[in-house]
């Protein structure tokens, strides 16, 4: 278990009031279970009806995009929701 | 929508009476005019939906107009706002490049001079908006992700309106960028990393600093800026499309800004027919679009360390870029160039045109004359090429691939062995 700092921007969270979060889990797919188990985001609100990760957000570990659910999580590390669309 | 969607309008300033709310561009999902800039179902990018029943605009009505990008309001989300319109943005020169043509084998070749900005690129357009979308919604701040010029850009209108402006730039862009834009005033974060990293972190510091990022937040408003670019080209063509466009490519925003702004004036009845090669121009150490193109795929792979002496072009992950995909799909063409081609694109346009650009213009320049080689852009098409940013903001490109200066000591005599064309 390793304890992650997750951003989650208004768009993806319920409680609009919170925008930064402290969570363990040892890998993402951890992570995306605590968020949803712990009403912090809607299931569907991440994934599509197939059960995968919607294309037009991108997660973020310590700056760089990790599209694999089984990616290993270490303690401090900066995770990131953020949309595709954005910037130039 | 019913007219409920219209109550937010009425606390934000500048916003005109035929802008009926944003579109969802990948589900089709409606919003109110509000600073927001993805879906919040799918994530898709929002436009801005124009009533234009709601409007009469005929050619004429132009005649009475400023020469600046605000004489197409109809086209805009908002009425200028003097202190931002009276600086001067847009309705560049559209110049006929006759000597450049002869050479590439073309019969019709036009440049879209938009280094003769106020601040020296076709970011001023898309700034202009966004600054002015700000405004409209009482934000306390503006600012930026930039590769260069868009920082400029953004800080130059904050100053005139008096808004604080922090702008992100992965370090490493060209020095006479950054002091440009800390001319204006602006506070400039360098970060060690790509646009990319900029990118997410002003992403968030949009959010968690309630700051008006203005391709980032503000950016449904910001890229209607961009569409100028096709409406100015269309007058000034006499109201007739080119038949290929060539737009130096990024993030993706003003390539389907000039695409929107092509299909608007059709929609209107303006032009008769669209252009029929948009042509995506890239650098080949940071090509994400023009490869996934090539490859046929319908998904950007991020390029995870762009390499290129076009750093105003090195966006890795293109934000637009799946919305280029797909427009591109319908017809057009992208291609890529190498660092050497876009140094010989950027003198193939000064010493036949004398018309002095960045590497963005060289990219679009280089571009063009591999298409025309390679049969893709054919001798009777009327092309247009937008040049987009000056030669002044990158000195460093050209170093050591021209000619020093000859050192003489102040007597006639010495001049006599160099100047011997005079003969
Ligand atoms: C001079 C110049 N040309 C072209 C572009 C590409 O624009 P976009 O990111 O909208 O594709 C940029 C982007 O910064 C630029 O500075
Ligand atoms: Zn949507």
């Amino acid at each position: 278990m390793a304890k992650v700092e997750v951003f989650l921007p208004s768009l993806v969270r319920k409680n609009k009031n919170i925008s930064k979060l402290s969570i363990e889990a040892s890998n993402l797919k951890e992570l995306l279970d605590q968020l949803v188990k712990n009403d912090y985001v809607d299931k569907d609100k991440l994934f599509d009806e197939k059960g995968e990760l919607k294309r037009l957000i991108n997660i973020y570990i310590n700056g760089k995009i990790e599209r694999r659910l089984d990616a290993n999580l270490n303690e401090g590390d900066e995770v990131s929701f953020i949309p595709t669309v954005a910037g130039g | 929508m019913g007219g409920s969607s219209l109550t937010s309008k009425k606390t934000s300033r500048f916003i005109q009476e035929h802008v009926v709310g944003l579109k969802c561009r990948d589900c089709g999902k409606e919003f109110e005019i509000a600073p927001l800039y993805v879906c919040d179902e799918c994530f898709g990018a929002l436009d801005i939906i124009y009533d234009f029943e709601k409007i009469s605009f005929s050619k004429s009505d132009l005649k009475s107009r400023e020469n600046t990008l605000w004489r197409y309001k109809e086209f805009l989300p908002f009425e200028a706002p003097e202190y931002v319109s009276e600086i001067k943005a847009g309705f560049t020169p559209l110049i006929r490049a006759k000597l450049l043509a002869k050479k590439l084998g073309l019969k019709e070749l036009y440049i879209k001079n938009d280094c003769v900005n106020p601040t020296y690129s076709f970011k001023d357009r898309p700034a202009a908006l966004g600054v002015t979308a700000a405004l409209s919604f009482g934000m306390k701040s503006v600012g930026c992700a930039s590769t260069g010029n868009l920082a400029s850009a953004t800080a130059a209108y904050a100053a005139r309106v008096g808004l604080p402006c922090y702008i992100i730039i992965p370090n490493g862009i060209e020095v006479s960028k950054i002091s440009q834009a800390q001319s204006y005033g602006a506070k400039i974060v360098a970060v060690e990393g790509t646009y990319d990293d900029a990118n997410r972190l002003a992403t968030q510091a949009a959010e968690l600093f309630n700051i008006g990022m203005v391709n980032i937040n503000l950016r449904p408003y910001y890229v209607e800026g961009s569409k100028t670019l096709a409406l100015e080209v269309a007058e000034q063509l006499n109201w007739e499309a080119p038949d290929v466009f060539i737009v130096p490519t990024a993030s993706g925003a003003m390539f389907n800004a000039i695409c929107r702004g092509f299909e608007q004036l059709l929609e209107l009845g303006l032009i008769n027919h669209l252009p029929k090669k948009p042509v995506v121009a890239q650098a080949l150490g940071c090509n994400p679009i023009s490869k996934a193109f090539k490859e046929g795929r319908d998904y950007i792979e991020v390029i995870e360390n762009p390499n290129t002496i076009a750093h105003s072009l090195a966006i890795g992950n293109p934000g637009d870029g799946v919305y280029v995909l797909r427009r591109l799909k319908q017809g057009g063409l992208a291609e890529d160039v190498s660092d050497q081609e876009i140094i010989e694109g950027i003198k193939l346009l000064a010493q036949n045109e004398g018309i002095y650009a960045e590497p963005a213009g060289g990219v679009a320049i280089a571009v063009l004359k591999k298409l025309v080689e390679e049969g893709k852009i054919q001798e009777d098409e009327r092309v247009v090429c937008y040049v987009t940013g000056s030669g002044l903001k990158t000195p460093e490109t050209l170093k050591g691939k021209v000619e020093e200066p000859i050192l003489i000591k102040p007597q006639v005599k010495y001049l006599e062995s160099i100047l011997t064309w005079q003969k």
